[in-house]
């Protein structure tokens, strides 16, 4: 458990800038006399439309969920509903061979990646219960859950003088899971027969579920996969822009099960005969088994959730520069990002910014960061892109980066 | 460097404190649900062991008991004891004898003569036995141990056994010790000239065996030998059985008796069916001298008065048809207006003793020895004892008990359990829910817990109308802890017919329906 947090905090970094070699200002983070740049990264991100930090918390260290807090979030649900999870540890290292104009690198990646849309209902009746339901039945539409979880080894080249680089990689699947369900209602049926009212049944209309569910156990027994990574950098008078991509390519997923239904399951307590035993015991297990539809297990290509990502930094006016950064992460679900910093520079390496961001789950968000050398040959640049979650728990949308670059 | 080592020791204590700080504990919230738990559907057929019960043609059921008291088989009348021939070989007063390979030098035939049987049979097919050959031999050379028993025979060949007898000498003479198995052997004891009774003919021989080389007998050498039929069972026998007169005293308990005890039954339409077959092909006649009623519990015994105690009853012999015996029977029916039916039941008897003897060919052998009996036949006595449930319940009990495993459960705050019941059935059910540890300690009497100090009570119809009740149960967290220890839930149901007229009736297609349905308050945690 220590052991994981002390990852989790040590590999905190922008992902959105992954293996990058451009400092804020778009310089390079090596200069003509490095031989070689180690390149730590970590980035955690969370973002929502609904959902404060301090629940999404409490979901990953533990902690009771209080009634206001259910509250709060209940008050912001708006028909359509988003979470969006990032974590993103890396490691690179880049060697250049003396009196060459290029260089070569080698990195390992971890990428975990969830987003989750749900309807207002669903939560409502998973943090509330079905007793908010008794009178009208709950729709649960449009609700899907994405988790890619992989890792990768890539091997690059890298142009020691504008710093554009290419990387080719082999990805390792952890684990896989594409669940889907829409048009489904659930309703409680009442008996008001009596003096008390009492469910005597439960509806549950399914009108599409789908999964798609692959984890591992060893490296590459659920899929191996290849990608390219890069970045290309160009100058158009004092305007530096650079493209990227990340994780550009396709896994094959190896025993992947899949299952789909659709269709009526109706409930009205489990047949009990008189002797056999309770069958309270496993009532909720049973029901599951009940309501799983068959499954088939195959072998399959999925795409990568590649990264696509676009900057624009300006001239300074002064002891100032804009940077503005698009990313867009494709088949995940997540919402394209547009931040723009308006960076103040310190002397040499040393910069700090803050950053609107538009776009993402958060719709908007404000982000402050800071570049500073620590030793001679050590840059450091931390911060975070949705700051209203870290100040306030309430906020939706909370992120922390953390990069080291050592120059040898 | 100062400035950068007071800048390392804050991000160490930092990374300290989240790290202690972020003790992993459950998440966890406040929930509210509702939904049906169980459905169940109560029979009297799910009351009262099926084996006990039967259905009439207008649906009214009535409690049945049935009881073989008397049970005997074909080991009752014939039983074939082991058997041996015994011999032995020598060849003074010659002083030697050179034999051959494949000569025989030994051969013998004799009649066994099954005279432990008390019975003249023709014919007796084998269900399980053995013939065992044990032999010792002091020539110096293998000897071989030829039987052959021509009217035994399994899918029309005859027996014929070989076996080596090893070559041995004075001081360590050659043994011989096997078995053949005799299972399915068809034997005719009709012996060798076909008109004698439990008598066969055996044949055996000794014989140098081929692979041997020229053996030498002296006149000091010594081959015995011995035959033995053993652990012989019969599934077939023909002849004249015989005359036996058998004496029995046999008693039979009744199994999975509901306690009725409180009940007050309507006993004036009870009936008791006693049945005696006889599935031997043998005329046989049969007294018996009592049949009592017993109840262990209080002491309590009766004797049926019957015309049937006492007096001779025939039974003709059992037809073959394909092998297979066609019992005769004779049935006699008693109840109150013959026999004192209702104070032989009064007692609630768990048990039927029975005394009498049966005599087998009772007029001799007038089959002129076509007497049979099969592994299927028996001379049997049964008890078919039919109580209507067309009665007065001031108290019929009817017990049940379930093993619980809660397994982990969340924490629930508060639980209100729903029993909501439909009932067909002419009577009032008191119910009665206990919930008991391992130890068999009471943790809670859910009926304590009924909100509105309602009766626990699932009416009865009224009418051809089913009738409708909810009951509800309200338990606290402390009462949901007492459950999530429980192993058992007793359930009693206590009917009650004082709300009706005189005699109600039962039958298989009243029921209760009943669901349990929840409403749990209760912090789910993962």
């Amino acid at each position: 458990m220590r052991l994981g947090l002390i990852l989790i905090l040590f590999f905190l970094a922008d992902a959105a800038w992954s293996q990058s070699f451009f400092l804020q200002d778009g310089s390079l983070s090596y200069d003509s006399s490095s031989t070689s740049v180690i390149n730590i990264e970590v980035q955690r991100i969370d973002q929502s439309n609904a959902i404060s930090r301090e629940m999404i918390g409490k979901f990953f260290f533990g902690g009771h969920i209080s009634d206001s807090e259910k509250g709060n979030v209940r008050d912001r649900l708006d028909g359509e509903n988003y979470y969006g999870g990032e974590l993103s540890p890396s490691i690179n290292y880049t060697f250049f061979q003396p009196g060459k104009s290029s260089g070569w690198s080698v990195s390992y990646h971890y990428r975990n990646l969830n987003t989750l849309a749900f309807a207002d209902d669903l939560y409502t009746l998973f943090f509330y219960g079905n007793n908010e339901f008794l009178e009208e039945p709950a729709f649960l539409n449009e609700n899907s859950l994405r988790i890619f979880n992989y890792q990768s080894l890539s091997f690059g080249w890298v142009d020691k003088k504008t710093g554009s680089n290419f990387r080719v990689g082999v990805y390792d699947n952890r684990s896989f899971s594409e669940i889907d369900i829409n048009q489904t209602t659930l309703t409680t049926g009442i008996n008001n027969s009596g003096p008390y009212p009492f469910a005597d049944e439960i509806l549950l209309q399914a009108g599409t579920y789908s999964s798609r569910q692959s984890s591992s156990g060893g490296i590459f027994s659920s899929g191996i996969g290849f990608g390219l990574s890069g970045e290309y950098t160009f100058q158009i008078d004092q305007s530096r822009f650079i493209l990227g991509v990340d994780d550009f390519g396709a896994m094959h997923l190896n025993n992947m099960e899949e299952r789909d239904t659709s269709g009526v399951f109706e409930y009205r307590g489990f047949e009990w005969e008189v002797g056999e035993g309770s069958p309270l015991n496993d009532v909720f297990s049973t029901l599951e088994d009940s309501l799983s539809p068959n499954g088939r297990v195959l072998n399959t290509w999925v795409f990568l959730p590649a990264l696509l990502k676009a900057s624009y930094i300006s001239p300074d006016f002064g002891k100032f520069y804009l940077r503005a950064d698009g990313s867009y992460r494709l088949n995940m679900g997540f919402r394209p990002e547009l931040g723009l910093a308006i960076t103040y520079r310190l002397e040499n390496y040393n910069a700090v910014w803050v950053r609107p961001v538009v776009g993402g789950f958060n719709d908007f968000s404000v982000g402050l960061g800071a570049q500073f050398a620590v030793f001679n040959n050590t840059l450091v640049r931390a911060g975070s892109n949705h700051l209203f979650g870290v100040v306030d728990g309430e906020g939706t949308a909370t992120s922390l980066f953390l990069q080291i670059v050592q120059k040898l | 460097m100062t400035y950068i080592s007071r800048m390392q020791r804050v991000v160490v204590f930092i990374l300290v404190v989240l790290v202690l700080g972020c003790k992993k504990e459950p998440t966890s919230w406040n929930t509210s649900n509702s939904a049906p738990l169980i459905n169940t559907s109560l029979g009297v057929y799910d009351l009262i062991e099926d084996s006990l019960l039967s259905t009439g043609d207008d649906n009214l059921v009535s409690l049945v008991y049935s009881n073989e008291l008397i049970n005997f088989g074909v080991d009752s009348l014939v039983e074939v004891e082991e058997d041996t021939i015994s011999n032995s070989f020598n060849i003074f007063p010659v002083s030697e004898l050179e034999v051959n390979p494949g000569q025989q030098f030994f051969n013998q035939s004799e009649v066994i003569d099954f005279e432990q049987v008390d019975a003249a049979l023709r014919r007796a097919v084998i269900a399980e036995g053995s013939l065992s050959l044990n032999a010792t031999s002091d020539i110096e050379g293998d000897i071989l141990f030829k039987v052959f028993i021509p009217r035994a025979t399994r899918n029309g060949i005859s027996f014929e056994y070989e076996a080596i007898i090893p070559a041995g000498s004075l001081s360590a003479p050659g043994v011989l010790n096997e078995s053949a198995n005799l299972e399915g052997y068809d034997l005719d004891l009709t012996g060798i000239s076909g008109t004698a009774f439990s008598e066969i003919e055996i044949l055996y021989s000794l014989t140098v065996p081929e692979y041997e080389d020229n053996v030498t007998v002296f006149s000091f050498n010594e081959v015995s030998m011995e035959i033995t039929f053993d652990g012989l069972e019969l599934s077939f026998v023909e002849g004249f059985l015989g005359s036996e007169v058998i004496e029995f005293n046999e008693k039979a308990f009744f199994e999975s008796i509901p306690e009725l005890n409180e009940a007050i039954l309507n006993l004036s339409e009870a009936s008791l069916d006693l049945s005696i077959s006889n599935g031997f092909g043998i005329d046989l006649q049969t007294t018996l001298f009592s049949v009592k009623a017993d109840n262990s519990i209080t002491g309590n015994q009766v004797d049926l008065t019957h015309s049937i105690i006492g007096s001779s009853i025939n039974l003709n012999r059992a037809e073959l048809h394909e092998q297979t015996p066609t019992p005769s029977e004779k049935s006699f029916l008693i109840d109150h207006t013959n026999s004192n039916l209702i104070d032989f039941l009064e007692v609630i008897p768990d048990s039927l003793s029975i005394q009498g003897r049966v005599e087998l060919n009772p007029f001799g052998n007038i089959s002129n020895y076509n007497d049979f009996a099969s592994a299927q036949s028996s001379f049997k006595c049964t008890a078919n004892l039919e109580i209507p449930l067309r009665a007065s319940f001031s108290n019929l009990l009817l017990r049940d008990s379930s093993n619980v495993d809660w397994g982990e459960e969340n924490q629930i705050q508060k639980t209100t359990f729903y029993l909501y019941s439909r009932s067909t059935f002419r009577a009032d059910a008191t119910i009665d829910l206990r919930v008991v540890d391992e130890s068999n300690n009471v943790l809670i009497n859910l009926t304590d817990y009924i909100l509105d100090d309602l009766p626990p009570v699932i009416p009865g119809a009224t009418g051809s109308m089913q009738e409708t009740n909810t009951i509800a149960f309200e338990l606290g967290e402390t009462e949901m802890e007492a459950l999530s220890r429980a192993s058992q839930i007793f359930t009693e149901l206590r009917f009650e017919t004082t709300n009706y007229p005189d005699l109600v009736e039962i039958r298989s297609t009243d029921r209760i329906d009943i669901l349990i349905s929840a409403e749990v308050d209760a912090q789910f945690e993962f």
